[in-house]
Protein backbone atom coordinates (compact mmCIF):
# COMPACT_ATOMS: atom_id res chain seq x y z
CA UNK A 1 0.00 0.00 0.00
CA UNK A 2 1.18 3.50 -1.35
CA UNK A 3 2.51 5.69 1.79
CA UNK A 4 -0.21 8.53 1.11
CA UNK A 5 -3.16 6.22 1.56
CA UNK A 6 -1.75 5.05 5.22
CA UNK A 7 -0.84 8.34 5.98
CA UNK A 8 -4.85 9.67 4.58
CA UNK A 9 -5.75 6.25 6.51
CA UNK A 10 -4.31 7.20 9.73
CA UNK A 11 -5.58 10.84 9.80
CA UNK A 12 -9.20 9.95 9.05
CA UNK A 13 -9.15 7.54 11.49
CA UNK A 14 -8.12 9.95 14.14
CA UNK A 15 -9.87 12.47 13.12
CA UNK A 16 -13.89 11.13 12.88
CA UNK A 17 -15.51 13.64 11.02
CA UNK A 18 -15.42 15.02 7.77
CA UNK A 19 -11.96 16.12 6.55
CA UNK A 20 -11.37 18.38 3.68
CA UNK A 21 -8.97 17.01 0.53
CA UNK A 22 -7.29 20.37 1.27
CA UNK A 23 -6.58 20.05 4.80
CA UNK A 24 -5.44 16.10 3.81
CA UNK A 25 -3.04 17.85 1.24
CA UNK A 26 -1.93 20.14 4.07
CA UNK A 27 -1.33 17.10 6.91
CA UNK A 28 0.58 15.13 4.38
CA UNK A 29 2.37 18.03 2.00
CA UNK A 30 0.95 16.19 -0.98
CA UNK A 31 -1.05 17.90 -3.47
CA UNK A 32 -4.72 17.92 -3.70
CA UNK A 33 -4.40 15.87 -7.27
CA UNK A 34 -2.49 13.35 -5.29
CA UNK A 35 -4.85 13.20 -2.28
CA UNK A 36 -7.79 12.70 -4.68
CA UNK A 37 -6.07 10.15 -6.13
CA UNK A 38 -4.98 8.08 -3.57
CA UNK A 39 -8.48 9.05 -1.82
CA UNK A 40 -9.90 7.33 -4.45
CA UNK A 41 -7.77 3.89 -4.16
CA UNK A 42 -7.89 3.64 -0.51
CA UNK A 43 -11.71 3.91 -1.04
CA UNK A 44 -12.00 1.48 -3.18
CA UNK A 45 -9.43 -0.70 -1.00
CA UNK A 46 -11.74 -0.52 1.99
CA UNK A 47 -15.19 -1.18 0.23
CA UNK A 48 -13.86 -4.71 -1.16
CA UNK A 49 -12.69 -5.52 2.48
CA UNK A 50 -12.84 -4.79 6.22
CA UNK A 51 -15.44 -3.36 8.20
CA UNK A 52 -14.87 0.76 7.35
CA UNK A 53 -15.54 2.48 4.10
CA UNK A 54 -15.43 5.79 2.84
CA UNK A 55 -17.95 8.26 3.18
CA UNK A 56 -17.68 11.73 0.56
CA UNK A 57 -19.56 14.48 1.00
CA UNK A 58 -18.74 17.84 -1.06
CA UNK A 59 -15.49 17.09 -0.98
CA UNK A 60 -14.66 15.56 2.66
CA UNK A 61 -14.19 12.42 3.65
CA UNK A 62 -15.10 10.16 7.08
CA UNK A 63 -14.10 7.07 7.71
CA UNK A 64 -17.10 5.25 9.21
CA UNK A 65 -18.31 1.53 9.29
CA UNK A 66 -20.50 -0.26 6.54
CA UNK A 67 -23.95 -0.15 7.01
CA UNK A 68 -24.30 -3.82 7.12
CA UNK A 69 -22.95 -3.62 9.99
CA UNK A 70 -25.26 -0.97 11.28
CA UNK A 71 -27.62 -3.77 13.46
CA UNK A 72 -23.63 -5.09 15.40
CA UNK A 73 -22.80 -1.43 15.89
CA UNK A 74 -26.09 -0.42 17.56
CA UNK A 75 -25.60 -3.01 20.18
CA UNK A 76 -22.38 -0.71 21.31
CA UNK A 77 -23.23 2.71 20.26
CA UNK A 78 -26.73 4.78 21.28
CA UNK A 79 -28.36 6.54 18.14
CA UNK A 80 -31.27 9.54 18.64
CA UNK A 81 -31.46 10.28 15.01
CA UNK A 82 -33.04 6.88 13.58
CA UNK A 83 -36.45 8.82 15.55
CA UNK A 84 -39.33 8.43 12.25
CA UNK A 85 -39.84 11.29 9.89
CA UNK A 86 -43.14 12.87 9.25
CA UNK A 87 -44.53 13.00 5.47
CA UNK A 88 -43.30 16.70 5.50
CA UNK A 89 -39.97 16.07 6.48
CA UNK A 90 -39.29 13.38 4.48
CA UNK A 91 -40.38 15.55 1.71
CA UNK A 92 -38.60 18.15 2.56
CA UNK A 93 -35.38 16.01 2.91
CA UNK A 94 -35.68 14.35 -0.02
CA UNK A 95 -35.80 17.58 -1.66
CA UNK A 96 -32.69 19.08 0.02
CA UNK A 97 -30.75 15.51 -0.27
CA UNK A 98 -31.67 15.28 -4.37
CA UNK A 99 -31.43 18.95 -5.70
CA UNK A 100 -29.03 20.48 -2.98
CA UNK A 101 -28.00 23.12 -2.38
CA UNK A 102 -30.87 24.59 -3.07
CA UNK A 103 -32.68 27.37 -1.65
CA UNK A 104 -35.78 27.95 0.57
CA UNK A 105 -37.72 29.31 -2.51
CA UNK A 106 -36.93 26.45 -4.37
CA UNK A 107 -38.16 24.02 -1.94
CA UNK A 108 -41.44 26.02 -1.66
CA UNK A 109 -41.57 26.11 -5.17
CA UNK A 110 -41.80 22.29 -5.72
CA UNK A 111 -43.87 21.75 -2.43
CA UNK A 112 -46.11 24.99 -3.05
CA UNK A 113 -45.98 25.08 0.89
CA UNK A 114 -44.25 27.27 3.69
CA UNK A 115 -41.21 25.24 4.70
CA UNK A 116 -40.04 27.26 7.06
CA UNK A 117 -41.17 25.29 10.04
CA UNK A 118 -40.24 22.24 8.49
CA UNK A 119 -36.55 23.38 7.53
CA UNK A 120 -35.60 24.67 10.79
CA UNK A 121 -36.56 21.68 12.06
CA UNK A 122 -34.19 19.58 9.75
CA UNK A 123 -31.47 21.50 10.24
CA UNK A 124 -31.76 21.22 14.67
CA UNK A 125 -31.83 17.50 13.98
CA UNK A 126 -28.73 17.76 11.90
CA UNK A 127 -29.77 15.96 8.65
CA UNK A 128 -29.42 19.18 6.63
CA UNK A 129 -26.78 22.01 6.62
CA UNK A 130 -27.16 25.62 5.69
CA UNK A 131 -24.40 28.12 4.23
CA UNK A 132 -24.91 31.76 2.76
CA UNK A 133 -25.81 31.85 -0.55
CA UNK A 134 -22.39 33.01 -2.57
CA UNK A 135 -24.63 35.61 -4.87
CA UNK A 136 -27.20 36.51 -2.74
CA UNK A 137 -26.51 37.66 0.98
CA UNK A 138 -29.69 37.48 1.95
CA UNK A 139 -30.33 34.04 0.81
CA UNK A 140 -29.64 30.94 2.24
CA UNK A 141 -28.86 27.14 0.74
CA UNK A 142 -29.58 23.90 2.22
CA UNK A 143 -27.66 21.00 1.64
CA UNK A 144 -27.30 17.32 3.27
CA UNK A 145 -25.11 16.85 6.02
CA UNK A 146 -23.03 14.06 6.64
CA UNK A 147 -24.62 12.89 9.34
CA UNK A 148 -27.51 12.34 6.68
CA UNK A 149 -25.44 10.41 3.97
CA UNK A 150 -24.61 8.15 7.14
CA UNK A 151 -27.76 7.51 8.02
CA UNK A 152 -28.97 6.31 4.60
CA UNK A 153 -26.37 4.11 4.40
CA UNK A 154 -24.97 5.58 0.94
CA UNK A 155 -20.94 6.18 0.83
CA UNK A 156 -21.94 9.75 -1.03
CA UNK A 157 -24.76 12.02 -2.15
CA UNK A 158 -24.37 10.60 -5.71
CA UNK A 159 -25.24 7.07 -4.82
CA UNK A 160 -28.71 7.58 -4.27
CA UNK A 161 -30.80 5.61 -6.16
CA UNK A 162 -31.61 7.58 -9.78
CA UNK A 163 -29.76 10.79 -8.82
CA UNK A 164 -28.56 11.31 -12.23
CA UNK A 165 -32.14 11.57 -13.00
CA UNK A 166 -33.24 14.03 -10.63
CA UNK A 167 -30.10 16.14 -11.59
CA UNK A 168 -31.72 16.68 -14.50
CA UNK A 169 -35.19 17.66 -13.06
CA UNK A 170 -33.04 19.92 -11.16
CA UNK A 171 -31.36 21.23 -14.30
CA UNK A 172 -35.34 21.57 -15.70
CA UNK A 173 -36.01 23.69 -12.38
CA UNK A 174 -33.02 26.13 -12.63
CA UNK A 175 -33.89 26.87 -16.51
CA UNK A 176 -36.90 27.79 -14.88
CA UNK A 177 -35.42 30.52 -12.69
CA UNK A 178 -36.29 30.05 -9.64
CA UNK B 1 -46.44 20.59 20.84
CA UNK B 2 -49.68 18.99 19.43
CA UNK B 3 -50.09 22.06 16.99
CA UNK B 4 -46.45 21.62 15.58
CA UNK B 5 -46.74 18.00 15.09
CA UNK B 6 -50.34 18.47 13.15
CA UNK B 7 -48.42 21.32 10.96
CA UNK B 8 -45.98 18.66 10.02
CA UNK B 9 -48.50 15.88 9.05
CA UNK B 10 -50.50 17.97 6.60
CA UNK B 11 -51.17 17.53 2.70
CA UNK B 12 -49.88 20.66 1.10
CA UNK B 13 -51.85 21.96 -1.72
CA UNK B 14 -49.98 20.17 -4.68
CA UNK B 15 -49.67 16.40 -3.19
CA UNK B 16 -53.79 17.24 -2.98
CA UNK B 17 -54.10 18.46 -6.44
CA UNK B 18 -51.97 15.50 -7.28
CA UNK B 19 -54.19 13.13 -5.33
CA UNK B 20 -57.38 14.18 -6.70
CA UNK B 21 -55.80 13.82 -10.34
CA UNK B 22 -54.42 10.15 -9.45
CA UNK B 23 -57.47 9.21 -8.00
CA UNK B 24 -59.22 9.22 -11.47
CA UNK B 25 -56.01 8.15 -12.95
CA UNK B 26 -55.49 11.37 -15.04
CA UNK B 27 -52.38 12.98 -16.94
CA UNK B 28 -51.56 16.01 -15.17
CA UNK B 29 -52.78 19.10 -17.52
CA UNK B 30 -54.46 21.55 -18.02
CA UNK B 31 -57.52 20.15 -18.87
CA UNK B 32 -57.49 17.32 -16.25
CA UNK B 33 -57.07 20.05 -13.67
CA UNK B 34 -59.86 21.71 -14.97
CA UNK B 35 -62.20 18.41 -13.89
CA UNK B 36 -60.57 18.25 -10.53
CA UNK B 37 -61.24 22.31 -9.82
CA UNK B 38 -64.53 21.49 -7.62
CA UNK B 39 -63.47 18.77 -5.32
CA UNK B 40 -60.27 20.74 -4.92
CA UNK B 41 -62.19 23.88 -4.00
CA UNK B 42 -64.39 21.74 -1.23
CA UNK B 43 -61.07 20.68 0.28
CA UNK B 44 -60.48 24.08 1.00
CA UNK B 45 -63.27 24.27 3.18
CA UNK B 46 -61.89 21.69 5.36
CA UNK B 47 -58.90 22.90 5.49
CA UNK B 48 -59.98 26.15 6.36
CA UNK B 49 -60.79 24.69 9.78
CA UNK B 50 -58.31 21.94 10.28
CA UNK B 51 -55.09 24.15 9.14
CA UNK B 52 -55.73 27.56 8.80
CA UNK B 53 -52.38 28.52 8.45
CA UNK B 54 -52.12 26.96 5.14
CA UNK B 55 -55.15 28.32 3.79
CA UNK B 56 -53.38 30.91 2.11
CA UNK B 57 -50.97 28.49 0.00
CA UNK B 58 -54.50 26.77 -0.89
CA UNK B 59 -55.84 29.53 -2.64
CA UNK B 60 -53.07 30.81 -3.94
CA UNK B 61 -53.33 27.59 -5.94
CA UNK B 62 -57.23 27.51 -5.94
CA UNK B 63 -56.59 30.93 -8.30
CA UNK B 64 -55.07 29.44 -10.41
CA UNK B 65 -57.07 26.07 -10.98
CA UNK B 66 -60.41 28.43 -10.76
CA UNK B 67 -58.52 30.54 -14.12
CA UNK B 68 -58.17 27.52 -15.76
CA UNK B 69 -61.34 26.03 -15.19
CA UNK B 70 -63.08 29.34 -16.21
CA UNK B 71 -60.92 28.93 -19.84
CA UNK B 72 -62.39 25.23 -20.13
CA UNK B 73 -65.91 26.98 -19.52
CA UNK B 74 -65.39 29.69 -21.97
CA UNK B 75 -63.20 28.94 -24.74
CA UNK B 76 -63.22 32.93 -26.36
CA UNK B 77 -61.87 33.76 -22.72
CA UNK B 78 -58.76 35.86 -23.65
CA UNK B 79 -55.99 35.39 -21.50
CA UNK B 80 -52.98 37.84 -20.72
CA UNK B 81 -50.36 36.65 -21.14
CA UNK B 82 -49.18 36.66 -17.62
CA UNK B 83 -52.37 34.74 -16.98
CA UNK B 84 -51.33 32.08 -19.59
CA UNK B 85 -47.96 31.65 -17.90
CA UNK B 86 -49.26 31.17 -14.48
CA UNK B 87 -51.60 28.13 -16.22
CA UNK B 88 -48.20 27.09 -17.69
CA UNK B 89 -46.36 27.61 -14.34
CA UNK B 90 -48.98 25.37 -12.09
CA UNK B 91 -48.99 22.33 -14.70
CA UNK B 92 -45.28 22.24 -14.76
CA UNK B 93 -45.04 22.63 -10.81
CA UNK B 94 -47.26 19.59 -10.69
CA UNK B 95 -45.24 17.81 -13.06
CA UNK B 96 -42.31 18.61 -10.90
CA UNK B 97 -43.77 17.19 -7.49
CA UNK B 98 -45.16 14.08 -8.97
CA UNK B 99 -41.46 13.44 -9.96
CA UNK B 100 -40.15 14.56 -6.80
CA UNK B 101 -42.46 12.14 -5.18
CA UNK B 102 -40.65 9.14 -6.25
CA UNK B 103 -37.34 10.86 -4.66
CA UNK B 104 -39.11 11.06 -1.32
CA UNK B 105 -40.12 7.54 -1.48
CA UNK B 106 -36.61 6.54 -2.47
CA UNK B 107 -35.26 8.28 0.34
CA UNK B 108 -38.13 6.97 3.07
CA UNK B 109 -36.86 3.42 2.37
CA UNK B 110 -32.97 4.29 2.93
CA UNK B 111 -34.20 5.83 5.91
CA UNK B 112 -36.51 2.75 7.08
CA UNK B 113 -34.11 0.83 6.65
CA UNK B 114 -32.01 1.94 9.34
CA UNK B 115 -28.51 0.61 7.94
CA UNK B 116 -26.38 3.68 9.13
CA UNK B 117 -22.78 3.89 9.14
CA UNK B 118 -20.54 5.01 12.00
CA UNK B 119 -17.94 7.25 13.09
CA UNK B 120 -15.33 7.46 15.44
CA UNK B 121 -15.75 9.70 18.21
CA UNK B 122 -12.94 12.35 17.55
CA UNK B 123 -9.65 11.44 20.10
CA UNK B 124 -10.14 13.53 23.13
CA UNK B 125 -6.42 15.31 22.16
CA UNK B 126 -8.43 16.66 19.18
CA UNK B 127 -11.25 18.21 20.89
CA UNK B 128 -10.69 21.75 22.05
CA UNK B 129 -10.98 23.16 25.53
CA UNK B 130 -13.95 25.57 25.41
CA UNK B 131 -12.87 27.24 28.90
CA UNK B 132 -9.67 27.42 30.14
CA UNK B 133 -9.65 29.96 33.53
CA UNK B 134 -6.92 32.49 33.33
CA UNK B 135 -4.20 32.79 35.00
CA UNK B 136 -3.98 33.70 38.79
CA UNK B 137 -7.65 33.08 38.87
CA UNK B 138 -9.23 33.23 43.14
CA UNK B 139 -12.15 33.33 44.25
CA UNK B 140 -11.19 36.61 44.98
CA UNK B 141 -11.46 37.88 41.34
CA UNK B 142 -14.75 36.33 41.03
CA UNK B 143 -16.49 38.07 44.29
CA UNK B 144 -14.98 41.47 42.62
CA UNK B 145 -16.00 40.73 38.83
CA UNK B 146 -19.77 40.29 40.23
CA UNK B 147 -19.22 43.18 42.63
CA UNK B 148 -18.76 45.73 39.70
CA UNK B 149 -21.59 43.86 38.01
CA UNK B 150 -24.04 44.30 40.62
CA UNK B 151 -22.95 48.51 41.24
CA UNK B 152 -23.57 48.69 37.11
CA UNK B 153 -26.74 47.25 37.17
CA UNK B 154 -27.96 49.22 40.34
CA UNK B 155 -27.91 52.28 38.46
CA UNK B 156 -30.28 51.50 35.78
CA UNK B 157 -32.43 49.88 38.37
CA UNK B 158 -32.84 53.69 39.83
CA UNK B 159 -34.13 54.79 36.19
CA UNK B 160 -37.76 54.71 36.15
CA UNK B 161 -39.08 54.03 32.43
CA UNK B 162 -42.12 55.93 31.26
CA UNK B 163 -44.63 54.41 30.02
CA UNK B 164 -47.89 56.10 28.52
CA UNK B 165 -50.61 53.69 27.48
CA UNK B 166 -53.24 55.06 24.30
CA UNK B 167 -56.22 53.39 23.72
CA UNK B 168 -55.58 52.97 19.48
CA UNK B 169 -59.18 52.52 19.06
CA UNK B 170 -60.10 55.81 20.50
CA UNK B 171 -57.41 57.38 18.92
CA UNK B 172 -58.63 56.15 15.46
CA UNK B 173 -62.04 57.72 15.84
CA UNK B 174 -61.00 60.75 17.23
CA UNK B 175 -58.69 61.19 14.33
CA UNK B 176 -61.60 60.51 11.90
CA UNK B 177 -63.83 62.81 13.42
CA UNK B 178 -61.20 64.74 13.02
CA UNK B 179 -60.31 64.81 9.49
CA UNK B 180 -63.96 63.44 8.62
CA UNK B 181 -65.52 65.49 5.16
CA UNK B 182 -62.05 67.19 4.44
CA UNK B 183 -59.35 66.31 2.64
CA UNK B 184 -55.71 66.64 5.10
CA UNK B 185 -52.24 66.45 4.36
CA UNK B 186 -49.62 64.61 6.34
CA UNK B 187 -47.40 67.00 6.86
CA UNK B 188 -49.51 69.35 8.57
CA UNK B 189 -51.05 66.49 11.02
CA UNK B 190 -47.54 65.57 12.21
CA UNK B 191 -46.45 68.75 12.46
CA UNK B 192 -44.95 69.35 15.38
CA UNK B 193 -45.62 66.37 17.09
CA UNK B 194 -43.17 63.28 18.68
CA UNK B 195 -41.69 60.91 16.65
CA UNK B 196 -43.58 58.14 18.68
CA UNK B 197 -46.76 59.81 17.65
CA UNK B 198 -45.97 60.48 14.05
CA UNK B 199 -45.85 56.50 14.43
CA UNK B 200 -49.19 56.14 15.90
CA UNK B 201 -50.82 58.61 13.65
CA UNK B 202 -49.33 56.82 10.78
CA UNK B 203 -50.71 53.47 11.96
CA UNK B 204 -54.16 54.67 12.34
CA UNK B 205 -54.08 56.25 8.78
CA UNK B 206 -53.15 52.55 7.68
CA UNK B 207 -56.12 51.28 10.09
CA UNK B 208 -58.98 53.66 8.72
CA UNK B 209 -57.52 52.93 4.90
CA UNK B 210 -57.73 48.98 5.15
CA UNK B 211 -61.47 49.71 6.91
CA UNK B 212 -62.28 51.96 3.82
CA UNK B 213 -62.88 55.04 5.65
CA UNK B 214 -60.52 56.85 4.35
CA UNK B 215 -58.10 57.30 0.47
CA UNK B 216 -54.48 58.37 0.12
CA UNK B 217 -52.64 59.50 -2.32
CA UNK B 218 -49.34 60.37 -2.56
CA UNK B 219 -47.66 61.77 -6.28
CA UNK B 220 -43.90 60.60 -5.71
CA UNK B 221 -41.61 59.50 -3.53
CA UNK B 222 -41.25 61.28 -0.32
CA UNK B 223 -43.94 63.51 -1.46
CA UNK B 224 -46.80 64.76 0.75
CA UNK B 225 -49.30 62.03 1.82
CA UNK B 226 -52.98 63.17 1.06
CA UNK B 227 -55.84 62.14 2.98
CA UNK B 228 -59.32 62.30 1.98
CA UNK B 229 -61.80 61.40 4.80
CA UNK B 230 -65.34 60.44 2.99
Amino acid sequence: MNQLESKIEAILFISGSPVQIKKLADLTEASEDEVRDSVKILSEKLSSDGGLYLLEIEGAYQLVTKPEFAPLVQKMVKDDMTEDLTPATLETLSLIAYIGPTTKSAIEYIRGVNSSFTVRNLLVRGLIERSIHPQKANTYLYRPSADLIRHLGVASISELPDFDKFQELKKNLETNEI
Amino acid sequence: MPYEISLDNFSGPLQKLLELIEERKYEVSAVNLAKVTGDFLDHIRTVEKTEPRLLADFIAVAARLILIKSKSLIPDLQLTPEEESDIKDLELRLKLYKEFKAAEEKIGVLWKRGLVSYPREPASALSIPIFYPPAGMKPSTLLSAISSLRETLSTYQNEKERYEVVNFEEYVSGLLENISGRISHFSSLSASKEKKEVILLFLALLHLLKDTKISIDQDSQFSDIIITSK
